[in-house]
């Protein structure tokens, strides 16, 4: 290749960089203004006051002084985002793999239901929110209804501060949809000399379902398990239409991204949001990186766990 | 190469092309932001094309939703330093940008003209947009929370004489209690009397009770005296106790229908709020119906909160004189005229309000009671932060009372000293 002339000044690989970086380019520049550049104002006004009319103010820690010790509702925000977490995702999960071990039947209609089952979650937030809003209302709603034909008296949901949360995790279920997608592509990909070497030893369906079945999802699984827990502690939508953005009744419904968004927009303090939400994303990471710390004990790849 | 060369010009440009407009007016032109529903919208947009007319200026109007949307669409261009030139600002988010020396002093250009004085207008407005000597916006109207809107069919029915204004707030009870209907499964199908929003300010003004120290230079919250805590039981008590006004629970059951349309659809009897919905109300056909002045207090007293809105404008405008032209089109004698008769506002020039302008002979037939109103109306606290303190600590504690889960008593002592202890040290 030597004895080549040279016609470019350029090697071919470099050549071939260069165009990389061209095609890469329209991203990374939309990536470091509009989601870089932001990211390092909300770090430097996490430590400003600023009311957007006059100039931002530094006052150093005061803000994370303020969040820990002197704001009773941000514990309450972050005490009703828990709640709403540890119920859903795990309801979330196990009716997802439930709704997907369904759907993987060999039924002529499978199809449709499966389309069915994955609506929901095309639908705009919005939207569904307040349709769930009138399934929820406590005289006309449907779900009352429903509980009135068995002779029970249904809670007022929303309007009530014990029931306001069991009623935003229940209307998470109807989502489920969205992760029985990938839950079926998990079953899918599960070998089926598995199961043929289980039905060779004798196993049972449940046998089989605990042994091959689950083992072998676990990784969807944990994937899933960190998805839903970042995306439920960023739970605002439903919750900002079906309280008018108030979190009530008596902030039983005020979450964390909900009180970040009054801060910044109702009370004009864009330091303290912007310190609120670098809360809120440091606790995230640490329940992601908890996740990962004990994947080991449970996830396997491959058939092996990974130590 | 020349593939490349193409590729990368392309990207640059693509790159430039995200740049927005330039930001604020110029000699030539003016922005003004403003929010306002469908009648406002057509006088407004007579009026700047008046003043094109007059001036050569172009004006690009924008409007924006009313209430928290408009704030947020305003402060953010101003943070981004496209603030407009003319603004739209009312008697409770003035307080954002009352101290903030953002808005222009007005008082030298209202000594200026030839066309109106200050004297023209209530005291009471100009005194609510004014810190400490200077005058930032101009009033467009003042609207004295004091009208109670009654269906007359309904009063008729139940065979009960329509209130005059000098009923009390027992009268209030007593009425209230004879419009209201139940049917078979004793759930209430009519109600005897609602506020538009929970107007508890309302009760307290009329108590003798009053929000904070001072309105204007406010250092402490003064809710927790019993002037006030009677008057939140008194409204706590319309609800739980006499049962002729609807609990929140109970609104919320209605399924999204709001105050406004129980009243036009016949589910309650009185409906409390502002002179603004009178355009509303004129639509509906067949409907009877006129307005009466909030009731007396115990003691025989009267107060009310107030609304009231005009036009600012921004320090930062680069052509001010033109800007001052705009705002007196809009909120000079022609503008107040043109608003009165729609019924909608009541004009801040007194003249204007006691013309045949706002008093015609368009229903409610006694609307002259706002006039009188404006002698008792009171502001909203004016501090920034004042929005938090009802939002975030007096609404939800005040959910409690009004859900019957909790006395005024208990509440007001509880929320008043963490109020004076986080806002006001």
């Amino acid at each position: 290749m030597e004895t080549k002339p040279k016609r470019n000044k350029l090697k071919m690989s470099t050549l071939e960089a260069i165009w990389g970086y061209v095609f890469l380019g329209p991203w990374i520049l939309g990536m470091v203004f509009f989601i870089g550049g932001p990211i390092i104002a909300s770090v430097i006004l996490a430590f400003c006051e600023w009311d957007l009319l006059t100039a931002p103010k530094f006052v150093g820690l005061d803000n994370f002084g303020k969040m820990f010790f002197h704001d009773p509702k941000f514990w309450v925000s972050l005490w009703n985002t828990f709640y709403y977490t540890i119920f859903a995702v795990p309801l979330g999960i196990v009716g997802s793999v439930f709704v997907a071990l369904l759907m993987n039947q060999k039924w002529k209609t499978v199809r449709v239901l499966r389309t069915i089952y994955y609506l929901p979650s095309v639908t705009a937030g919005v939207a569904s929110a307040i349709i769930w809003m009138w399934l929820f209302n406590p005289d006309f709603g449907l779900i009352n209804y429903g509980l009135s034909l068995f002779g029970i008296k249904g809670p007022l949901w929303l309007a009530s501060e014990a029931w306001s949360k069991p009623a935003l995790i229940f209307m998470s279920l109807w989502a489920v949809g969205g992760n029985m997608i990938i839950y079926l592509a998990g079953l899918q990909g599960i070998p089926r000399q598995l199961y043929e070497a289980a039905d060779i030893d004798g196993a049972g369906i449940i046998h089989k379902f605990r042994y091959i079945t689950i083992p072998m999802l676990t990784p969807v699984i944990f994937f899933n398990l960190i998805m839903s827990i970042v995306w439920s502690f960023q739970i605002f939508t439903q919750v900002y239409v079906m309280t008018g953005g108030q979190g009530g009744p008596a902030d039983s419904t005020l979450v964390l991204v909900l009180y970040i968004y009054q801060h910044a927009f109702k009370y004009h303090h864009m330091g303290y949001a912007s310190g609120l939400s670098w809360m809120l994303f440091i606790v995230i990471m640490i329940f992601t990186l908890l996740q990962f710390r004990f994947a080991g004990g449970w996830v396997h790849y491959e058939g092996e766990l990974k130590k | 190469m020349k593939k490349f060369l193409l590729v990368l010009l392309a990207v640059s440009l693509l790159a430039l092309g995200g740049c927005g407009e330039k930001a604020g007016g110029s000699a030539k032109s003016l922005r003004f932001m403003y929010w306002g529903d469908v009648a406002e919208i057509k006088i407004i947009k007579a009026q700047i094309a008046k003043f094109e007319k007059a001036t050569g200026v172009k004006v690009s109007a924008e409007r924006a939703p009313s209430g928290p949307p408009y704030m947020e669409k305003v402060l953010t261009q101003f943070a981004g330093g496209a603030a407009p030139d003319v603004l739209f600002v009312e008697v409770n988010n003035f307080k954002q940008f009352a101290q903030k020396g953002v808005l222009e002093n007005l008082n030298p250009y209202l000594a200026k003209e030839t066309k109106f004085k200050k004297s023209d207008f209530y005291s009471r407005i100009i005194d609510r947009f004014t810190v400490g000597k200077n005058l930032y916006v101009l009033p467009r109207d003042i609207a004295p929370i004091c009208v109670v809107y009654y269906n007359k069919k309904i009063f008729d029915a139940a065979g009960v004489r329509y209130p005059t204004d000098d009923w009390s707030w027992n009268d209030l009870i007593k009425i209230g209690k004879k419009l209201t209907k139940k049917d078979e499964k004793g759930r209430i199908t009519r109600f005897g009397f609602v506020d538009d929003w929970p107007i508890w300010e309302a009760f307290v003004f009329s108590n003798g009770g009053r929000i904070v120290d001072n309105t204007k230079n406010p250092t402490r919250c003064v809710m927790d005296r019993k002037a006030v805590i009677d008057a939140v039981q008194y409204r706590a008590d319309l609800i739980h106790k006499h049962r002729v006004m609807p609990s929140p629970s109970q609104m919320t059951a209605m399924g999204g229908m709001g105050t406004q349309d129980m009243f036009m659809s016949e589910r309650v009897g009185m409906f409390f709020s502002g002179i603004w919905k009178t355009p509303s109300f004129r639509k509906i056909t067949n409907f009877k119906w006129d307005v009466v002045m909030f009731p007396k207090g115990p003691k025989g007293e009267r107060g009310f909160p107030s609304g009231g809105s005009g036009y600012a404008i921004t320090s930062k405008c680069p052509n001010k004189e033109m800007a001052w032209k705009l705002v007196t089109y809009l909120a000079g004698e022609e503008g107040q005229k043109k608003l009165a008769q729609t019924g909608l506002a009541q004009p801040a020039m007194k003249n204007i309000a006691k013309s045949k302008y706002f008093l015609d002979d368009k229903p409610p037939k006694h609307k002259d009671i706002v006039l009188d109103g404006v002698k008792y109306a009171h502001f909203m606290p004016l501090m920034s932060n004042w929005e938090e303190i009802n939002v975030s600590m007096l609404a939800p504690e005040f959910d409690k009372i009004w859900s019957g889960k909790s006395s005024a008593k208990t509440i007001l002592k509880k929320v008043v000293p963490e109020i004076n202890e986080n806002f006001f040290e």
